[in-house]
């Protein structure tokens, strides 16, 4: 039971880390916002789900909505201060969290919001039942990341964005419009959060702080499974989604989450180039 | 500047503040108190910021540790005034010290990361920790002053304003001395180019944790003072919001000035305080205004004039030998 709520709280962590790993892997930005985009994808899919009400439509309209908002993020801040100290992206970054949060806060007021599941059947194992939902979630997240995965290794776009990964100045030297690798890339890392923040909804409520407790955790994940690695961070995500829900059966939940913070540091101390990547020149 | 110059300056500020409390109504009083002690914060962060080129997202947890050092003091040991500031600093330094042996390992972003993360170790702890308070965090009195020979009470607002003020120009006489010492030279070539500032010779380690451990040192004063002002501790000191607000103060005001992140603290608290009066959700106006002095002044505030400043005198310069 825990196991597998390990397994559903893994992929969501999974969702938002890979998302800001991309995004630093691509433009070597540390996006202190990323949660915002989950919070932000959250209100925006409960919204569209009241108003269509069907939770499939609400999720792509939220997700379609964010990576929007992402496009637009990255064109009017980050644009203009590419190649700058990575302190300031850090700090811009810093002070759109505190916008979007007090703007959300504003437009939709202090309450948590509820979704309903969409599925609201129950599996029953030997012993216990398991709501169905929480396992199409996986799936959902595991078929975004296969579909991730062809994309990068097989259309063009994804063959742009691992030679700007690699060397961004040689591959705007081979004529690929880096600019927009970038600002595409971070509308894809956006939605990737956004989506983990409409299919968390129904678990969890929404909340505008609700960004603030899933960063740290995407931060550790992404730093133990190698910056920049979407398979590392995904095994990163189930490790410490584990980690974090099973001693949580011995311990209180709070100290769980100072075990994996220190796990994090062990990470950084013993193989700071994270567990699971093999080998990246810097 | 010539040392001279320097000291008229502050001279002229010092007079200003020690009859600012006389002009002010007691809510700005207590507000420029508030805006002296997140400006030793900022100055404290500069110290590694803007002069060793160290980026701590973590300053809260110095600051947190600070307070709650002081506040555990009073509240478990009943501890005076001083003792209170002593277990205060001993606090905050001591997690420097730790921190900073990290540093030794771990560069770059991936410090940002831990200092980030091990500050939210510590906001965790004190969250969920009774003996820490918990959610709620502790109350207390405030003990009086004891200068050994006069006894005064704290409760008084303008008697905390002028020991704040005591302390403050005292951490700024002595971050000013750091940074001009040879050491302070030192840190300056560590954030110019670190590989170098190695092949020249320095041990660049011992170098960053003494500057890491200093601004802890400073970080934990703030912390301390804050917690007495306010006679409370909260987990909320430890939060990350409070480790972000420290890096822009010093960014807006500018960095490796020491009194640039000062002056960025005030403008940024003045300009929330008044906005807050007009419009309910001001934080959204603040974030806003972040972002665009981060793109628009990079150099903050006082960068800008300088280079304006600057700028002007050679067009003068170069005017003058055009006409010459």
């Amino acid at each position: 039971m825990q196991a597998l709520n390990g397994l559903v709280w893994g992929m969501i962590i999974a969702l938002v880390a890979s998302g800001l790993s991309l995004i630093f892997g691509i433009m070597d930005v540390v996006n202190f916002a990323h949660g915002e985009f989950y919070m932000v994808g959250a209100y925006l899919g409960w919204l569209a789900i009241k108003l269509s009400n069907s939770f499939w439509l609400g999720l792509l309209a939220a997700l379609a909505s964010v990576a929007l908002i992402g496009m637009a993020v990255e064109i009017l801040t980050l644009r203009p201060i590419r190649g700058r100290d990575p302190l300031y992206t850090l700090m811009a970054m810093f002070g759109l969290s505190i916008f979007a949060q007090q703007s959300i806060l504003a437009l939709f007021g202090p309450l948590a919001k509820e979704v309903k599941e969409p599925v609201a059947m129950k599996i029953s194992f030997f012993a216990f039942e398991y709501p169905l939902y929480r396992l199409i979630v996986v799936g959902i997240a595991f078929i975004i990341f296969v579909f991730a995965w062809l994309f990068l290794q097989k259309t063009k776009y994804g063959v742009w964005v691992r030679a700007t990964m690699q060397d961004n100045v040689m591959a705007s030297a081979m004529g690929i419009p880096v600019k927009r690798v970038y600002t595409l890339s971070f509308a894809l890392g956006t939605a990737l959060a956004a989506t983990s923040g409409v299919l968390v909804a129904p678990i969890f409520s929404v909340y505008q702080t609700m960004g603030l407790s899933i960063i740290v955790s995407a931060f550790i994940v992404v730093v133990i499974g190698g910056l920049g690695s979407l398979q590392g961070a995904i095994l990163a995500a189930i490790l410490i989604g584990e980690l974090q829900t099973l001693s949580s059966v011995w311990i209180s939940p709070t100290y769980a989450r100072v075990f994996s913070f220190l796990a994090l540091i062990f990470v950084l101390l013993f193989r700071p180039q994270g567990l699971f990547s093999i080998s990246k020149r810097r | 500047m010539g040392n001279r110059r320097f000291y008229i300056q502050l001279a002229v500020i010092l007079g200003l503040l020690i009859v600012a409390p006389f002009l002010l109504t007691k809510y700005y009083r207590h507000f420029l108190t508030e805006i002296l002690i997140w400006g030793l914060l900022a100055m404290a962060l500069d110290l590694i910021l803007g002069y060793t080129g160290i980026v701590s997202f973590g300053h809260a947890a110095l600051f947190g540790l600070g307070a709650y050092g002081a506040a555990m003091a009073i509240v478990k040991m009943k501890a005076g005034l001083w003792l209170a500031i002593a277990c205060g600093l001993t606090t905050s330094t001591l997690f420097a010290i730790s921190v900073g042996f990290l540093s030794i390992y771990v560069r770059g972003v991936y410090f940002t990361i831990i200092t980030l993360v091990s500050a939210e170790i510590f906001h965790t702890i004190m969250l969920a920790t009774p003996f820490f308070g918990g959610e709620n965090g502790l109350n207390f009195q405030v003990p009086p002053v004891n200068l050994g020979f006069v006894t005064f009470s704290l409760l008084n607002p303008t008697n905390f304003y002028y020991l704040v003020l005591f302390f403050f120009i005292l951490s700024y006489l002595l971050c000013r001395r750091v940074t001009q010492s040879p050491m302070g030279k030192v840190f300056q070539a560590i954030k110019d180019n670190e590989e170098r500032a190695r092949a020249v010779g320095y041990d660049v380690r011992k170098y960053k944790i003494t500057a890491f451990v200093i601004s802890g040192l400073f970080s934990g004063l703030s912390g301390a003072l804050y917690t007495l002002l306010n006679r409370y501790a909260n987990p909320d000191f430890l939060s990350f919001i409070i480790s972000g607000e420290a890096v822009i103060w010093t960014l807006i005001g500018g960095m490796g000035t020491l009194y640039g992140p000062v002056l960025g603290t005030g403008v940024v608290m003045i300009i929330g305080d008044s906005l807050s009066s007009w419009i309910e959700n001001y934080l959204i106006i603040i974030g806003l205004m972040f972002i665009v002095s981060v793109i628009f002044l990079p150099k903050g505030i006082v960068g800008t004039i300088k280079d304006r400043l600057f700028l002007k005198e050679k067009l003068n310069k170069d005017w003058n030998d055009g006409a010459a």
